[in-house]
């Protein structure tokens, strides 16, 4: 014989909050939490999002890579080379710093503030997508004539697609900025006890025992 | 350390033997080609490139044919059913498939890099050796296939300078065409596989990983220009490259002009058996999600959670099972994966779907939730699931004290194991083994879980009618409280119920301390 099923209580239809006097509905609703200064939060896949995430930081490394090689090895034309880890190393650089997106938080990479002021100081050439792009796709082409770096010349025309992709979307890149840290003072409360600031009523005295029932 | 051999042995074991072959197969095949005769000449031309080339090749092989293996789930599936006689520690390295199948991805990117720079030496060496001037081996060697028959050793057989000499073989050989695409593939989708692409777009991480058909289809023809040259036996027994060093005699009855040909293509041996498993495992999806799944009902839970109870024919579970879900009225294409929060006892199953992102957004407007009244059972979306997945938890009846911890997200299995318990507990309590329970819930904080909060509270009313309130002991942990919060509970403290989830056991707040809880338990516990 099948035992009986759960009670409706365990989940079966919407529980109303209407336990002791509606402890939980008076609960504080508690927003994102907020740690070190920063706003956590899961970042959420929307349409819109942005897409300088997609831009991944191994695309100019493979750049990078073949350019050592052909270095390295003294491939015939190996100044193209040399070119190739230049170029990659620079989109590089200026691909660390992460954009901050338009809605929800976003994640700094580890030591990315430096590179931030840096590629800020630049304005419009570096904030605006359709400029990464056209950066990507003239960075590209020299690197085209050496089979060495053939692979790195596709990966940075892929880049440059996304970011042409992202400027038609109208994103574009602003810088991530340190939030002031607002709570800092909130924590140091909790172990000491509040003292009688001057003026302050003073507490009441305590009320005289109340005499025994009979 | 002795209770983390217990736990990690096994996968440690299995990582070593996975490296040991890579290293044994890395280490034959270098010796194969810079050693063996037949390749004498060829080392002339390419020197160490050549065995550091063919070495990653056979490395690549073994790892291709590995890496579709763990994303089989259903044929894991069958592997775990039918291996109901392994221990639970056996079972359970099915469980890191898709540990697995990283680390195999990144051992297949770094014989890919050691593959394509040996050859990319190899192209400039070859071209420039059929430039090359009289008087140099190299040079000789290279023209071998010019005259008629002769056969050719240096497989570059136009004469174009580099750097356009290696562009023209990249683009015009087989060889070269495949390996450029594929491995534009490969990093393609290596580099949307990262974590926050997969947490934040999850569909580009999951088409661009589709390139994988094209990367196969590429490796399979990758070597069937057989390019790789070696000389043949029945020229080596006529031809030492030991003794005929002279290569102005060649062509004497002492030393005939050597002979070559082309090694045949050895990967789709490799390949061709997981490739059939994942085509199989592919058509097992379609076909199950074919099959009729009917919602039963839907119930929407405070903060942004709803449960969907489902039907379907001959879906059997066990406890803390996980399935594939997908709402083709959301997405054709797309399967998540829940935990299933129903107990195998009962006659439907039931997932609770957190909404935090487009796809659970789509499926929440999908099945009416964001309308007040009551939605008709035919307007809710057709849906598709497979599985059950995962190691199942049935160790936990197997033994008369159980300790239970959860955290976070991972408290929904417990779901379903202690409604299993409850319901074994009801219909024969002398026959359930488990006598006791400790639970432990540690989570930031329990606005997600309210649903399972009430579980608690139900499990704890049904103890109290039976008088056995003793069977399950469980303490949760608020790990996320601040100023506020405390303030709040300080004063609270000495009511019955606890404020937070009105069960009869009080939230602790903080961390548990671990050493403690194990001490009270095993001293309660002996034996």
């Amino acid at each position: 014989m099948r035992p009986a099923p759960l009670p409706a209580s365990v989940g079966l239809r919407p529980r109303p909050r209407q336990e002791e006097g509606c402890v939980r509905c008076t609960w504080p609703r508690r927003g994102p939490r907020r740690a070190r200064g920063r706003v956590l939060r899961r970042p959420q896949a929307r349409p819109g999002a942005s897409a300088s995430p997609l831009t991944p930081r191994a695309l100019p490394a493979v750049l990078v890579a073949g350019g050592i090689v052909a270095v390295v090895g003294q491939f015939k034309g190996w100044q193209f080379a040399a070119y190739s880890i230049a170029a990659g190393v620079l989109i590089c650089l200026l691909e660390y710093p992460r954009g901050r997106r338009k809605k929800g938080s976003t994640m700094e990479r580890w030591g990315q503030k430096y590179l931030t002021a840096v590629v800020k100081v630049f304005g419009l050439l570096t904030r605006n997508y359709y400029i990464r792009a056209i950066l990507h796709a003239a960075l590209a082409v020299p690197a085209g004539f050496l089979l060495a770096t053939i692979l790195g010349t596709a990966c940075l025309g892929i880049a440059s697609v996304i970011y042409l992709l992202a400027a038609v979307r109208g994103e574009e890149w602003q810088p991530i900025e340190q939030k002031p840290q607002e709570r800092s003072q909130v924590w140091t409360t909790i172990k000491q006890p509040p003292a009688a600031a001057e003026g302050a009523v003073p507490a009441p005295a305590p009320a005289p025992a109340p005499a025994l029932a009979e | 350390m002795g209770n983390w051999v217990e736990n990690e042995g096994l996968s440690i074991f299995v990582i070593l033997v996975w490296l040991g072959l890579n290293v044994f197969l890395f280490w034959w095949y270098y010796v194969v080609y810079n050693v063996g005769r037949e390749y004498s000449y060829t080392r002339v031309l390419l020197g160490h490139a050549l065995a550091l080339a063919r070495a990653p090749a056979a490395c690549l092989n073994f790892n291709c044919m590995l890496i579709l293996l763990p994303v089989c789930r259903n044929l894991l599936s069958f592997l775990r059913g039918s291996s109901a006689c392994c221990s639970t520690r056996v079972r359970r390295q099915l469980d890191r498939n898709l540990t697995f199948h990283k680390m195999v991805a990144w051992m297949i990117a770094l014989h890919t890099a050691i593959h394509t720079i040996a050859h990319l030496f190899n192209v400039e060496w070859l071209v420039k050796a059929r430039l090359g001037m009289e008087g140099n081996l190299s040079y000789a060697l290279s023209q071998l296939g010019d005259k008629p028959g002769e056969t050719y050793l240096n497989f570059v057989r136009e004469r174009y300078e580099n750097p356009a000499g290696g562009l023209y073989v990249a683009f015009t050989y087989l060889a070269g065409l495949t390996g450029v695409i594929i491995t534009l593939c490969f990093i393609l989708i290596i580099t949307s596989s990262t974590k926050t692409i997969r947490r934040s777009y999850f569909e580009v991480f999951w088409y661009t990983h589709h390139l994988f058909v094209i990367f196969f289809i590429g490796l399979v023809i990758h070597g069937v220009g057989r390019i790789v040259r070696r000389q043949t036996e029945e020229s080596l027994e006529v031809h030492s490259p030991q003794q005929c060093t002279n290569y102005s005699e060649w062509g004497s009855q002492k030393c005939p002009v050597p002979q070559f040909a082309g090694n045949p293509p050895m990967t789709w041996k490799w390949v061709v058996a997981p490739m059939f498993l994942y085509l199989c495992e592919r058509l097992v999806r379609f076909w199950r999600s074919q099959q009729k799944v009917v919602i039963t009902k839907v119930v929407v839970h405070p903060f942004k959670t709803i449960e969907l109870q489902m039907m379907k024919k001959g879906f059997k579970m066990e406890v803390g099972q996980y399935i594939f879900v997908k709402c083709p009225a959301v997405s054709r294409l797309e399967w998540h994966p829940f935990t299933l929060t129903s107990a195998p006892e009962e006659d439907y199953f039931s997932i609770h779907v957190r909404i935090v992102g487009d796809w659970t957004e789509g499926l929440f407007n999908a099945c009416g939730c964001d309308k007040q009244e009551f939605q008709e059972a035919w307007k809710l979306p057709k849906i598709a699931v497979d599985g059950p997945f995962g190691t199942a938890s049935e160790d936990v009846f197997h033994y008369e004290t159980v300790m239970l911890v959860g955290a976070g997200i991972g408290v929904t299995p417990f779901a379903s194991v202690l409604k299993s318990v409850w319901y074994k507990y009801c219909h024969d309590a002398t026959s359930l083994r488990l006598k006791k329970i400790y639970f432990y819930w540690l989570c930031r904080d329990t606005h997600a879980f309210e649903w399972f909060a009430d579980l608690l509270q139900s499990l704890e009313t049904q103890m109290q009618e039976r008088d056995n309130a003793e069977f399950l002991s469980y303490n949760i942990y608020l790990t996320g409280w601040d100023e506020s919060q405390a303030t709040h509970f300080a004063v609270h403290h000495d009511e019955k119920k606890d404020v937070i989830t009105g069960l009869t056991q009080k939230t602790l707040y903080g961390r548990p301390n671990w050493e403690n809880e194990f001490k009270t338990i095993a001293q309660n516990h002996a034996g």
